[in-house]
């Protein structure tokens, strides 16, 4: 069960759009720049890459994709694929397109309970995993601007007639994804190298999170994402990592045949 | 169309200009052909997006299978080129069917992601085949016997039959049908518009137009390796076409990939950074004019749509 940190850091990701993969490797190479630049542990410098992500989600909804929104979701899906090239062509730029990790002090640590030997990082990733969910839940349970978000995508309408206004809350909505997302990005780039194309990669977990999970299902991406991070890891284990992609892609399509609405009933989007 | 009969003399004078184009410009063939690859590649995805409502970002895997589908059926079995060229669009044909049934259940951005992970798949999948040469490519050979001006009046064939289709569709009754799919696919599914049965038409179209774009392409190239065939560079031309050019229209599409392959000459120095220009291009366009350069013109001098 190595994976399931990983799982748990990518049942997070919700939120999707077609830039989001992009968005989760830029996260990475922040953490990497602040490591090879600072000399900052990765984990310590989500203290300032979480809310710059969050700042940037804030601003890409605020000044370009709710303005796409009320063209049409085509439009979302066009600036949001531009922004991901460039992001993608930016990162070659800078640090080429070398493969980088980040490598951890702590790396080869690992604890034993039962027996059983566990890295450290699959544990600090399950732990951060389970508390970014705990996190998100309060927000959404609790608090006002969390019930705010989910009642948008229920009922647009009837939610701005209650008060409750999209412009400002779909930015704060895609910050916290973006946020999130910031969490992922360290996590997974501490698990696995990544080049400026890895984007696609976490897209394709992160599409298939969501197709396993049932959109808009909290627990339901969670499970999904455990289930998913299994079948990467293992067929990337067993069969080999050039066809690590391909398999998981299939399980996906699989899926989609079988149950369209996913493990736990989401909406059919 | 204003004037109709200025119209037809215009197409009349720019279809002769296109045909002796090989007699008075044949230093430029292999610039015109980049131009008409693009073309039509942009007009087929364009046609997905607007009038299917389907925004792919996987139409190199058809664009890409028909470049391999030459070496497969041409150069390891030996079929001769005609019939490959047949064989490969007959193959993306029954892949884009069976795919519809799958991506249809997705929308929107979620559709997109999924044909994007498509052609990652598939890039990834060619890069360790060895049959087709894996990440080295391979190389079809009858090409070279091929002459370039063949390859042109092919490609103009392919480019003004796509052209003449969505111009004669726009407005019959399953033109209309496709539209309202793609401006609205509940109410149009209200309104009795077979939804299923329209998408899947449209798709198996557009894969069988990027098919045939691709088996030319590799008549132009004669080499193709998984990260040509299948390359994210595809999907970003077809892109910034259709924004330059207005999404779905035909002197647009034009317009687009002239402008494109100007770009693409401009910029040979600086291929690192060719995606970031043209991705902030297509970002550039999509705030200033959201429907697309040559619409602004259009509507000025009074073009419709779909031209």
């Amino acid at each position: 069960m190595l994976s399931y940190g990983l799982s748990i850091a990518l049942g997070i990701i919700r939120e999707i759009n077609v830039a989001h993969g992009a968005l989760v490797v830029l996260s990475a190479y922040l953490s990497y720049m602040s490591l090879s630049l600072w000399h900052m542990n990765p984990f310590l410098s989500l203290v300032w890459i979480t809310p710059a992500m969050f700042a940037l989600g804030w601003m890409l909804q605020r000044f370009m994709l709710s303005k796409a929104r009320r063209v049409g979701s085509n439009d979302v899906v066009i600036t949001t694929f531009a922004i991901s090239i460039i992001l993608a062509n930016l990162l070659q730029i800078f640090f080429t397109s070398n493969t980088k990790s980040l490598i951890l002090p702590y790396d080869l640590l690992s604890l034993s309970v039962a027996n059983i030997k566990i890295p450290l990082i699959e544990v600090l990733d399950f732990v951060a995993g389970v508390t970014t969910y705990a996190v998100l839940i309060v927000i959404f349970k609790r608090t006002m601007i969390g019930k705010a978000m989910r009642a948008l995508p229920v009922d647009e309408i009837s939610a701005q007639l209650i008060g409750i206004n999209p412009q400002t809350i779909y930015p704060v909505a895609m910050g916290l994804a973006m946020a999130v997302a910031s969490v992922a990005g360290v996590f997974l780039g501490s698990m696995f190298p990544f080049t400026p194309d890895s984007g696609t990669t976490y897209l394709l977990l992160a599409f298939g999170v969501v197709v396993f999970g049932g959109l808009g299902n909290l627990l339901g991406t969670l499970i999904g994402g455990i289930i998913l991070g299994e079948v990467f890891v293992f067929a990337g284990y067993y069969i080999g990592a050039e066809y690590q992609t391909t398999i998981t892609l299939l399980i996906i399509v699989a899926v989609l045949i079988i149950i369209p609405r996913g493990l736990f009933k989401g909406e059919v989007f | 169309m204003a004037a109709p009969n200025r119209g037809q003399i215009g197409w009349i004078a720019v279809l002769a200009l296109m045909l002796t184009l090989p007699l008075w410009a044949s230093g430029s063939i292999s610039t015109v052909v980049l131009i008409l690859i693009y073309m039509s590649a942009s007009l087929a995805w364009g046609f997905l997006a607007e009038y299917g409502g389907i925004v792919s970002l996987g139409q190199q895997v058809f664009i890409g299978l028909g470049m391999y589908g030459m070496i497969i059926f041409g150069t390891n079995m030996g079929i001769p080129m005609i019939y490959s060229i047949a064989l490969s669009a007959a193959m993306n044909v029954a892949l884009a069917l069976a795919l519809s049934t799958v991506i249809f259940k997705l929308r929107g951005a979620y559709l997109a992601i999924g044909t994007w992970i498509l052609a990652e798949a598939f890039e990834l999948m060619f890069t360790y085949w060895g049959y087709v040469g894996a990440a080295t490519g391979a190389t079809y050979e009858v090409a070279y016997l091929v002459p370039l001006t063949d390859v042109y009046y092919a490609l103009l064939i392919l480019t003004a039959g796509v052209a003449a289709l969505i111009y004669y569709l726009y407005e019959t009754k399953f033109g209309l049908g496709i539209r309202a799919v793609g401006s609205n696919e509940d109410v149009a599914k209200e309104r009795g518009v077979n939804i299923a049965l329209l998408k899947t038409i449209i798709f198996v179209f557009s894969a069988l137009v990027s098919s045939l774009v691709g088996s030319l392409y590799i008549l132009y190239n004669a080499y193709v390796s998984p990260s040509i065939a299948f390359s994210i560079t595809w999907i970003v031309t077809l892109i910034f076409v259709n924004i330059i050019g207005g999404r779905g229209r035909i002197i647009g599409a034009a317009i687009g990939s002239i402008i494109y392959v100007a770009i693409v000459y401009l910029t040979t120095g600086l291929s690192e950074y060719s995606l970031l220009i043209e991705g902030l291009i297509i970002i550039a366009a999509w705030f200033l004019v959201r429907r697309g350069v040559w619409s602004l013109i259009a509507d000025r001098i009074s073009i419709k749509a779909p031209l």
